[in-house]
This record gives C-alpha cells, structure tokens and sequence, in this order.
C-alpha cells in the first residue's frame, strides 16, 4: 500500500496527478473525434507544430504552455487558410506546415545550445515538474475544450459522418473542420506537459483507438477513451515516479499495452474471441463481411466450373 | 404529374423551385450550364443522364450546397418560411464505420434545430421514433448501420430525410445497388410520401424503373436535354443526345421499356452447347 499511499503526500506528485486527469479525459474525448475521422496525422503534426513555441517560450523564459498555445493556433491557422478552396490538400498543407514549424524549432535550439534536461522535458514530457499555474492553466484550457466539444459534438458528428448531407443541411463543413483544428491544437498544447511533445499524440489516439475497439458507440467510445487514459496516466505517473523514470513515457507504454490487450482480447473486434469463434464455426457476428465468409467456405456450394 | 391530395388545391401545381438560366459547380468549374427548370408543388421528379451528367450538382443545386455562377434559383417559401429540403445522400458517400446507430443517424435530421445541447430533447425523439415506425425500422433503432441491408440503410436515410418535415425531398440515387423487390419497395414508399404532399426529385441510373413508375422525368448531360412524361421523353433521339449513345426504346401497351441489343463478348463458341439446355437433360453441362 505504500507505493500508492506515499506519493500522494507530495505535493509534486498531486500536482501531476491533477495535471494528468485532466489531460487524459480531454484527450479521451477529442482523440475520439481524431480516431473515428481518420486524422491522426493531423494531431501528429500539430504537436510537432507547437515545438518552437515551446522553445521560444523557454528561451524567453515564459510559460512553455503560453508558447505552445500561440504556435498551436498559429499552425491551426495556416493549415486552414492553405486548405482553403482546395487549392492545396489538406495532408500536403499539414505536412509543409508541421516539418517547416519543427525545422524552426530545431534551428532555434541549436543555436542556443538548450540543456539536455531540459530539452527532454519538452520532447517527452515531465508530469512531475508541473506547477500549480501550469495545472490552473491546463483546468482553464481543458474546461474550454471539453465545453466547445459538447456543444459541437452534434453538429460535428454530422460533419464527419456525412460531409454531403451536412453541406446540404446548410451547415459548414469547412468553419466545423476549423474549430475540431482549434481544439485539437489546444488539446495538444495542454498534454505536452504530462507527455511531451514527441508523446503527446499517443495520449490522443491511443486510448481512443483502444475504445474504438470495444465499442461501436460514439459516447461510450469517448468515455472509454478517457477511462482508459486516466487509467494509463495514473499507473504511469506512479511508474516514473517509484522508478524516477519518464513518466511521460511510461504512461505511454501503459496505454500502449491496453491497446494491444484489446487488440487481441476484445469481445467483438479481438484477434483471439475471432479465432475462437472460427474454430467452433459459429457465425462471428450479423455482419454481412462475416456472412460472405462463411458461405465462401462452406464445402457444400462448389463453384460452377470446377477445375 | 404525379397527384399530391396532401397539399391544399390552392397550393397544388404552384412552382416550388424556379430554376432560371443557372450555371452551377465546384471550384469556380461549372458542371451545369444554363439550366431552366421548374419545380411544382406535388411533382414526383426523376431525373437521369450519364456519370459526370451534373444530377447531383442539380440536386445540391436546388439545396443551395453549391456555387451559382450565373441565373438564379428560387425556392418559394411555405408559410412565410423557406420551403423545408430533406436529402438523401448517395450510400457510398457515408462513412460506413463511424460509430452511430440507426436512431442516432436518424436524429441527425434535426441537428440545426436541437440547440447546441448535447442531448436530444423528448420532442425530438418522438419525432424521429415516429418517423422510424412509420418506415418500419424500429426494431432497427440500437443497430448499428453498418449492420444492414441495403434497403434498410435507404430507409434510415429516408427517414433522417423525413425527420424534420421537409415540404421538398431530393433523393441521390435512392435505388442503387439493391434487389428489384427493394428498389420498387423503396419507390412505393416514395410514391406515398407523395400523396402525403411531400414533393420529390430523385436521380436514378435506372430508366425502366422511372418508365415503369415515374410520371415525370428530367434527361440531363451537362444541360437540360428534355424533360416530360415518360412515354414523351423516352425516345431514341432524346436519349441519345442525353446518353451520346444509341438507345433502344420499346413502347407495347402503355409500357415503356429501354432495351440493349443483344451483344455477347468473349469467345460464344466455347459455350454454345450450354445455353437453353436445362439441368440434368441430355446434353447439359459437361464440365470434367
């Protein structure tokens, strides 16, 4: 019992803790969105984005969190304005912006030669060094998000199961792509600090992937994802923590093995349930795929020319 | 045209779109030119021409989901509001594996009028459960949509369509890819939304099945080609300036029948001892 009860009599280890909560259930609800619309791509870049904000704010000596979000909505903002009319598409945009913004971010840092501490707290994460401040500004951001998320969660469901049929709705597609942008970009900015910038979009796909996994439900998919986030961030956390170890990394690799858990064992969608069912040849499920197979194998429809 | 007894007889066979001199497209590329085309209340509209022929962009034109680049079109308004436009996408442009089910996709329908509350009110769901009865698709509601026929996910559709009471329905190819007992179940469905009031304008690949049921059709490729009745437009001349191609067309007691001439690719000779011989006869199939 004292590996869990002592942490939670430092203060470092609470403020990281708090930190970590409540980036995971953000990340939970918004990877969703980012799993489900196939734009994992977009938050790999977006994180990569805010690394010179990140490094000019630690030259400047500022808030790091204050730099990353300016870079975030810088990026967020040209990646719309080039996709704009089609004139560039969207993963050409995203890729020029994402390796130009990290390129400035490396040329900064080299020239001024930044302490090696230091520099991996920002590409992989240091949960355990957040401030009060940077939990107070993770709460504001997060609280911004998780609120823009639920007022737009029905519109954008309709944006991104049906771009056609919620153009002809009279709804904007294109101001709906900007905002999940926007709050991907915030997402980002305010789980670079428990996971760092090269982590943080595992914080945002993988729990998120998982979840999709095990359901086929949008809002139990959201609750998963952040249930299995927190649930990766906590054991993480105490993982680098009782190891003095990343505690960014560590709460990656937790979520990572939850993914292949259910990558295997999951009820529906797992490796192992579909090869035991095959093996007692049940029909898998009413999916028509599952159906097709089946007739497929079966001995007694022979095809009309045999050879 | 097709009869509406759900409208009033003052509103019957009053234009409902007006489409003047309209070019219309993407990306500052027109992909209809100069299109004149009037809409009544109570019609029951097919329109058809070839891929690429500028039907759905006529669709998405009459909802406003496009760019006009010249003429005007005009959808005139139902009790001093903007007539209602329910749509029906083409299947294939959906995200099959998003995690919805029947009944969320049903509630889509109401969107733009649910608030930005996350949660559906009581008003809605009871608009979009009826609705879903009425297209025999309750027991259907906890499915997830990947998981049905054809038919059925047309009638989810259709009933997001419905939902939210439109006095116009535009229909993107309602018919393709299912069975003939499902397609002419689906037009039968349409037929009496029809009645009901709702006026309909659908695209369809499928010239026999509006010769067999439509009263009135619309032949477009890029323009308008011809529009009427049927019986009137269905001729070699005028699909063949809609298609570019030689169409044959059969009228025998009232029906109207496209047909192919008979062509057989590939090497006939191989299998000419096969055809019209029936199974377990002498001289049926000798495969080794």
């Amino acid at each position: 019992m004292d590996i869990v009860i002592d942490p939670l009599q430092d203060a470092v280890f609470i403020r990281a803790l708090f930190d970590v909560l409540i980036v995971a259930t953000i990340a939970g609800v918004v990877g969703t969105f980012i799993v489900v619309r196939g734009i994992g791509f977009l938050g790999d870049a977006l994180a990569h984005s805010i690394f010179p904000g990140i490094v000019i704010a630690f030259l400047l000596d500022a808030n790091l969190l204050v730099g990353a979000l300016v870079a975030g909505l810088v990026t967020a903002a040209l990646i719309a304005l080039l996709t704009a009319n089609d004139r560039v598409r969207d993963n050409t945009a995203i890729g020029v912006i994402f390796t130009a913004a990290f390129a400035l971010g490396v040329v900064i840092l080299t020239e001024r030669a930044i302490d090696g501490e230091e520099l991996e707290h920002i590409l992989f994460g240091d949960p355990l060094g957040a401030s009060w401040t940077d939990v107070a500004l993770t709460a504001a951001i997060g609280s911004a998000v998780l609120a823009s998320m639920l007022l737009l969660k029905r519109l954008l469901v309709m944006a991104s199961f049906d771009p056609a049929g919620a153009r002809a709705m009279g709804l904007s597609v294109v101001l709906l792509d900007v905002s999940l942008l926007v709050i991907t970009a915030l997402t980002v900015v305010v789980s670079f600090k428990a996971v760092g910038n090269i982590l943080v979009i595992a914080l945002l796909i993988t729990p998120a992937a998982t979840a999709r996994l095990l359901t086929d439900r949008l809002n139990m998919m959201m609750i998963l994802a952040s249930g299995l986030g927190i649930s990766a961030s906590v054991i993480g956390l105490y993982v680098g923590y009782e190891q003095k170890s990343s505690a960014g990394g560590a709460i990656v690799l937790v979520s990572t093995l939850m993914f292949f858990a259910a990558w295997l064992f999951a009820p529906r969608r797992g490796i192992v349930p579909e090869l035991l069912g095959r093996r007692s040849g049940a029909l898998l499920n009413s999916e028509p795929e599952a159906e097709a197979e089946l007739i497929l194998a079966s001995p007694e429809i022979q095809t009309p020319h045999p050879a | 045209m097709g009869a509406a007894p759900g409208l009033t007889n003052i509103m019957r066979g009053t234009p409902l779109v007006t489409i003047t001199g309209a070019s219309a497209g993407y990306h500052q590329s027109p992909v209809i030119h100069d299109v004149n085309l009037t809409i009544m209340r109570g019609d029951f509209v097919g329109l058809v021409g070839p891929s690429g022929a500028g039907k759905t962009t006529l669709l998405r034109t009459i909802l406003g989901a496009v760019d006009v680049y010249a003429g005007t079109v005009d959808v005139a308004s139902s009790n001093g509001h903007r007539s209602r436009a329910g749509y029906v996408p083409q299947i294939n442009s959906v995200d099959w594996h998003f995690p919805v089910t029947v009944e969320e996709v049903v509630m889509m329908g109401l969107a733009t009028r649910s608030g930005l509350l996350p949660w559906s009110s009581s008003a809605n769901r009871d608009a979009a459960g009826e609705v879903m009865s009425r297209l025999g698709i309750s027991s259907l509601r906890r499915r997830h949509i990947r998981e049905l026929s054809g038919g059925q996910q047309q009638r989810v559709f259709l009933a997001r369509a419905l939902v939210s009471n439109p006095t116009l329905l535009l229909l993107d190819e309602p018919t393709a890819g299912v069975d003939i007992k499902t397609r002419d179940d689906m037009l039968h469905l349409l037929d009496e939304l029809n009645h009901d009031g709702i006026t309909i304008v659908l695209t369809t690949h499928e010239l026999n099945a509006v010769a067999a049921h439509l009263p009135w059709v619309v032949c477009i490729n890029g323009a308008i080609v011809a529009e009427g009745a049927p019986e009137h437009v269905f001729t070699p001349e005028i699909l063949g300036r809609t298609y570019n191609a030689r169409m044959n067309v059969i009228q025998h007691e009232g029906m109207v029948m496209i047909a192919e001439m008979p062509h057989r690719y590939g090497r006939s000779d191989k299998r000419d001892d096969e055809f019209g011989t029936p199974a377990g006869a002498e001289g049926g199939h000798k495969h080794a």
